[in-house]
């Protein structure tokens, strides 16, 4: 196996403990740090070859954000390390119980092209964090990227102990052949699937950020210039190509006269008259991605935008109305700027709508009355939720974001990141003394005994307790 | 397959909503509760039949184990299903961040045979609590229980969300071919990986819970007798039948000479001078189990027991010596009462040969010195971990109990 050797290589240099010291994490992470600071301008002309990402988006999402989550990681380090004791029961009271946050060892992260620097950075800070090797594994369908990550991150990290591997689909399947401790994927939930049974051979563990269409649901009482713009912002950002993007509007048809109006004032004062013609407007990553979205435009009718340009791989921010169920643009997740509005007669039958399909990794729910978010978020099921915003939820370091279902399982950021790589040991230090506090529990066996161990082991049920 | 409509009618039944009220999860696990207490005598005689477990061990591991976590979580259960609300940001500060706690759906619980009622209860109460409908699929090896199980505890609880299912190899196969939305599975390795590779068709999140070989180093400084009673009785409990019993010993041969008569010494304590006739000794689940459990036999030299009685299933509480690290005895989880001891020279050398292999569920040190202890906690990964004691770090609820690798 041509990765045999880099992955045993990773395995001798956590076996001998380097990765264990906190000086040495901060070591990595701080040059990681770096790596944002002095490869900056690098990797917004990477993004911006690979996708016309505008440098804006780029330095938001791939620095800033990656930033944040490298500070929140630095500054509550010590803490998220040091053993948490825990209660115990009466027959252990002089003892010590904790739980030992352990590395689970080598750790491969295999990351996908929409966001290439952001979404194996912060998953690697967290390895990293937990005390883990690391190997990378970027997307090659974002090559400048690629290669900027496979040339320079190498530099700044520990060679003992983090590699970089650039790999296409037969190369991955390989390196999935090897033994890892734990493999952190974000992706389609088809290769999801591969990597979780390739996992499953050496039963390791998993944490698959996948995707699926994320409904947005935008009430009859709401201010419907705010929501345009919100949910323009969220759909159009780095041109849709965003896993938690609103995927679909569900609303009545009385709204969507108002909203369509909304819509393309938003896209205008957004992206100007002609958004091809615009710097803050991403384009499609790929010719088969593009080929792929530009099909989806045969779906309803072409309301706002519907323009494309081959060469470019640009695709208008575009409006559909009139969407049925079974049209092309509702059978998979669109990731491109096409936002289809399907008309509903009310809340409920949106909730039905949602529940009847896979389940999303984000639900979006506009409305001035907190009864109706109430409503959506407790009769519907996803990864996260977010109400009267679209996008917002994930840059929050302190909520966990992850999918449920067919949208992934597992859940990072922040703190999550660090026990996404933690294994939480549970540990008892007993004196080696006291054997008078054991015998009730030796042969041979009494009632006398058993009751004496029932009583100070047995956890009782408080008075019975007020409900909620 | 045979239990699609099951599932669906399951799903149906989470989809409406039923699960979520805290009222109706409460009355749920009351209702094992009731299980638990009506079903008592009930669980003694089928256990017994099923591996001649001693009614001791099966008040203490099944019945109390599970009316303690039980009891905790009815305790908590106001608390841990709030909303949990957050930090926030500058850009966030008047809103309304906080983490909601949901339920994954229909949950699938296949139990093992060794701890049947505990190793599916304790799952199970937890899925309850988190407002799931659960499939429970209990061992088809210890019979008894199994027919207790799919007899009486669905009377017990809301036939709409909660059913058991009996089912051997091919049944459990056509089982996990539908989506559940979380799969928890207690048993061996090899049968987790066909369990995470069916999960894997349908992005099923598993927790599994499975096995190995839980290494137990006896450094120089103990109190030898102490070690040998809290070993012997980590060893022995269900007659090795248990996920985290001590499978080996790793000492210096100084050691081995002090332990020996020690084990003895303990062995006649707990079981008296013929083990066959005390009350107080399992036996093994089955005639398959026994003979791979006898074979191990032949690994070493036999210094303590050995004896073994087919019709029965009996094999003594046993102690192997000279035991090479090739021998048969030392490839594969024991699941037995047999205890090998393998000499090192130091324990650095343990180490060693612990990280040599697979992590263990659970790792065991005894020794009086804090520094012996800490350095083996450090340099080593497992499960679980416990000094100068055997299995106790697993009766506490607030510790985490699972494996690694």
């Amino acid at each position: 196996n041509p990765y045999a050797g880099l992955v045993s290589h990773l395995r001798a240099a956590w076996l001998s403990g380097k990765t264990r010291p906190m000086e040495y994490r901060v070591a990595q992470l701080e040059a990681l740090g770096r790596f944002l600071d002095e490869k900056k301008q690098d990797i917004l002309e990477a993004t911006a070859l690979d996708m016309g990402k505008p440098s804006f988006e780029a330095c938001f999402t791939e620095i800033l954000l990656c930033k944040n989550e490298l500070n929140d990681t630095l500054n509550n380090l010590s803490h998220w390390m040091k053993d948490e004791h825990v209660d115990k029961n009466l027959v252990l009271q002089l003892d010590s119980a904790f739980i030992r946050k352990d590395p689970y060892g080598v750790v491969l992260i295999i990351a996908p092209w929409n966001y290439p620097i952001h979404l194996f950075l912060v998953p690697l800070i967290g390895a990293i964090a937990a005390g883990n090797c690391v190997i990378v594994k970027p997307s090659e369908i974002t090559k400048n990227t690629e290669r900027l990550v496979a040339e320079m991150l190498t530099c700044y990290l520990d060679n003992d102990c983090f590699a970089v591997v650039t790999a296409g689909v037969e190369e991955t399947t390989r390196l999935l052949e090897n033994k890892f401790d734990y493999i952190f994927f974000t992706g389609s939930p088809s290769v999801g699937r591969i990597i979780m049974t390739a996992a499953a051979k050496h039963l390791t563990p998993v944490t698959l950020e996948l995707g699926g269409k994320n409904p947005c649901y935008v009430s009859d009482t709401c201010d419907v210039q705010n929501v345009a713009r919100r949910v323009v912002w969220g759909r159009f950002f780095n041109a849709g190509q965003t896993c938690i993007a609103p995927d679909y509007v569900l609303c009545t048809v009385e709204m969507q006269e108002k909203l369509m109006p909304a819509l393309r004032e938003a896209i205008t004062e957004f992206f100007g008259s002609n958004p091809q013609e615009s710097p803050d407007f991403a384009r499609i990553v790929g010719d088969k991605q593009f080929h792929r979205v530009r099909a989806l435009l045969c779906s309803g009718r072409v309301a706002i935008g519907g323009q494309t340009d081959e060469k470019e791989r640009y695709i208008a921010p575009t409006v559909l109305a009139d969407v049925l169920p079974s049209d092309p643009v509702m059978q998979e997740e669109i990731f491109g700027p096409i936002l289809p509005i399907v008309v509903v007669a009310s809340m409920d039958e949106a909730i039905d709508f949602i529940n009847a399909r896979p389940r999303p990794l984000a639900i979006y729910a506009f409305s001035s009355d907190s009864k109706v978010v109430n409503q959506v978020l407790e009769r519907t099921s996803s990864g996260g939720f977010c109400g009267n915003d679209t996008l917002m939820h994930v840059t929050l370091t302190s909520l966990p974001f992850g999918g449920i279902g067919n949208s992934g399982l597992g859940k990072y950021h922040g703190k999550f990141t660090f026990d996404t790589f933690t294994h939480h040991r549970g540990c008892l230090h007993r004196n080696m003394g006291l054997e008078a506090l054991n015998t009730p529990r030796y042969p041979p066996y009494s009632q006398q005994k058993l009751g004496l161990l029932t009583a100070t082991f047995e956890i009782k049920r408080k008075g019975m307790c007020t409900l909620l | 397959g045979p239990q699609a409509g099951l599932v669906g009618r399951l799903r149906a039944a989470w989809l409406s909503g039923k699960t979520r009220p805290m009222e109706y999860r409460v009355a749920q696990l009351e209702a094992l509760g009731r299980f638990l207490e009506e079903k008592q005598q009930d669980i003694l005689e089928a256990t017994a039949l099923d591996m001649g477990k001693p009614p001791f061990e099966v008040e203490l591991s099944e019945i109390s184990i599970c009316r303690s976590e039980l009891n905790h979580t009815l305790n908590n259960l106001g608390t841990w299903m709030k909303d949990e609300h957050v930090e926030k940001n500058w850009v966030t500060q008047l809103d309304s961040a906080f983490i909601r706690k949901e339920p994954y759906g229909v949950v699938l619980i296949i139990g093992p045979w060794n701890y049947p009622i505990n190793l599916l209860l304790v799952p199970l109460i937890g899925a309850i609590a988190a407002g799931n409908c659960v499939v429970v699929k209990p061992s088809e090896i210890s019979r008894n229980v199994e027919k207790l199980v799919a007899e009486t505890l669905p009377g017990y609880l809301d036939k709409d969300c909660f059913a058991v299912v009996t089912a051997g190899v091919e049944e459990t196969t056509r089982l996990l071919e539908n989506k559940f939305d979380y799969i928890f599975f207690t048993g061996s390795p090899s049968v987790g990986r066909i369990v995470m590779a069916a999960a894997a068709k349908h992005l099923t999140p598993v927790t599994l819970e499975l096995g190995g070989k839980n290494p137990c180093y006896v450094s120089d400084a103990c109190d030898v007798q102490n070690v040998a009673r809290r070993v012997a009785w980590g060893r022995f409990f269900n007659a090795g039948q248990t996920c985290v019993a001590p499978d080996y010993v790793l000492c210096s041969v100084e050691m081995q000479e002090k332990l020996l008569p020690a084990l003895r010494e303990a062995i006649a304590e707990f079981y008296g001078p013929n083990p066959q006739e005390s009350p107080d000794f399992a036996r093994i689940v089955g005639h398959k189990q026994f003979q791979r459990v006898q074979a191990l036999l032949r690994s070493g030299r036999v210094v303590i027991g050995g004896q073994t009685d087919a019709e029965a299933r009996y094999i003594a509480p046993t102690v192997l010596v000279d035991v090479q690290h090739d021998d048969p005895v030392m490839q594969e989880e024991i699941f037995g009462p047999i205890l090998p001891i393998l000499t090192v020279a130091s324990v650095d050398d343990a180490i060693a040969f612990i990280n040599a292999r697979e992590r263990p569920l659970a790792l065991y040190v005894f020794s009086s010195c804090k520094k012996v202890v800490k350095r083996v906690l450090e340099r080593t990964s497992s499960g679980g971990f416990c000094a100068n004691d055997t299995i106790m770090h697993m009766t506490l609820t607030s510790l985490p109990f699972g494996g690694i690798g």
